[in-house]
């Protein structure tokens, strides 16, 4: 009797601990890596990182911040390899993000065009936001550094029409009147340049790049006073209090530089 | 000092007595940062970088099947030195593969030939870690990724 009592005991015992053990939540183990007060890419960050997906391998917001560490330090093999993994578990989610990571790490366009093409399939809609910009705006980008310019403005256009129809003019996006301003510019319709130019400086007023680009605009259609101011202004911004579109990362298309538009100036007097 | 031992942060670069030059030293080798936690809005090095290697690039005729990405990575020190230069070549697949030997050493020179800036964090100079990405397309330069 004794002893039945003890197993009977133990057993209860070990029960209770069974059912007491923390159970981990795997649809949280990404921001609560950020609650550890991350350094990505250190080796302690990567040492927390693989005992998580031990736990949690399905979860894809590990595999994504795994991805990034590594891309963005050059690991480009291991860091793409990561984010297929992600892609796998949450497609609607890392499609638009692996489109975004090769327009701007890879260059490769046509993959990126490929993805995106993928996730408006996934997700029903082509009003799905990558990296805080309607997906046709990224696609629009790399159809124009292909080289397809027509296509590229189509799909400004339907991005910039898509997001005022459905949600109103104060969800176009930051960048957006100034990405197709800047496409019109290259395709030589300066006067379709200045007036999203316009509209950009109305949202962004501080912002270098669409003063320097409707510099030249201007500067195109032999009004040389505007476009001295604005490229004046330009300068101004860029050494002063202004902000340019950039990433610490890599480089943008068509990024401002201040030599850039010392050259515009120069060019003017 | 075992640089070595530090190896460990993704990305690091530690000492090989094959290639790296001894006498390259970091000034502070528990502390090498990223370009992308030192660059600024003003920073003009990708005008310099596409300058350099699109003039210094001579592209040779037996390289005319070559294609492919190439990495350049390399660590500059708070004096504005660089050393460890390393290269991963991949196709643009991301397999790996080899370029020809001509080529590599081509492109190592020229990355080697760069001045490559100083860079400050927390009121110093500091040590960090850049690469930059070549597309090389029939064994021409097609694009600088940086």
């Amino acid at each position: 009797m004794k002893l039945f009592s003890t197993i009977l005991l133990s057993t209860t015992f070990f029960v209770a601990i069974a059912q007491t053990k923390p159970t981990v939540d795997c649809r949280d183990i990404s921001a609560m890596l950020d609650g550890l007060g991350r350094v990505e890419g250190t080796a302690r960050w990567i040492r927390v990182t693989d005992s998580l997906l031990n736990v949690c391998p399905n979860s894809a917001g590990l595999w994504g911040d795994k991805a990034v560490v590594h891309i963005v330090r050059g690991q480009y093999k291991e860091g793409f390899k990561y984010l297929e993994k992600a892609v796998e578990l949450n497609p609607i989610y890392y499609l638009g993000y692996r489109a975004w990571y090769r327009t701007r790490y890879l260059h490769d366009y046509a993959g990126a065009i490929k993805d995106l093409d993928q996730l408006e399939k996934v997700a029903g809609s082509s009003l799905v936001y990558v990296v805080n910009a309607h997906m046709y705006l990224l696609k629009g980008t790399a159809y124009k550094e292909m080289g397809d310019h027509k296509k590229a403005l189509e799909l400004y256009n339907t991005a910039i029409e898509e997001q005022i129809s459905s949600k109103g003019p104060e969800w176009v996006g930051l960048y957006d009147y100034l990405l197709r301003g800047t496409l019109k510019y290259q395709m030589g319709d300066y006067d379709g340049a200045i007036a999203d130019f316009d509209l950009e400086v109305k949202q962004y007023e501080t912002l270098v790049d669409t003063y320097y680009y409707r510099g030249l605009s201007y500067a195109a259609t032999s009004r040389k006073d505007e476009a001295r101011a604005d490229l004046e202004r330009a300068k101004e911004l860029m050494l002063g209090q202004g902000q340019k579109r950039w990433e610490g990362y890599v480089t943008l298309p068509d990024e401002v530089f201040l030599t850039n538009i010392e050259k515009a100036l120069l060019r003017l007097y | 000092m075992n640089v070595a031992a530090f190896a460990q942060n993704v990305g690091d670069i530690s000492f090989d007595p094959k290639t790296d030059d001894p006498n390259f030293k970091l000034c502070n080798p528990e502390w090498v940062l990223q370009t992308y936690m030192l660059k600024s809005i003003a920073d003009e090095t990708p005008l310099l970088v596409d300058r350099e290697i699109r003039t210094k690039f001579t592209p040779r005729d037996e390289w005319k099947t070559e294609n492919g990405i190439v990495t350049v990575r390399f660590v500059v020190n708070c004096n504005g030195q660089a050393d460890r230069f390393r290269l991963t070549e991949m196709t643009f697949e991301l397999e790996e593969k080899k370029f020809q030997e001509s080529l590599r050493t081509h492109i190592l020179e020229i990355a080697k030939s760069i001045q490559w800036p100083a860079r400050r964090a927390r009121q110093q100079t500091a040590d960090y870690y850049h690469y930059f990405n070549l597309r090389i397309v029939d064994g021409q330069v097609k694009d600088i990724i940086q």
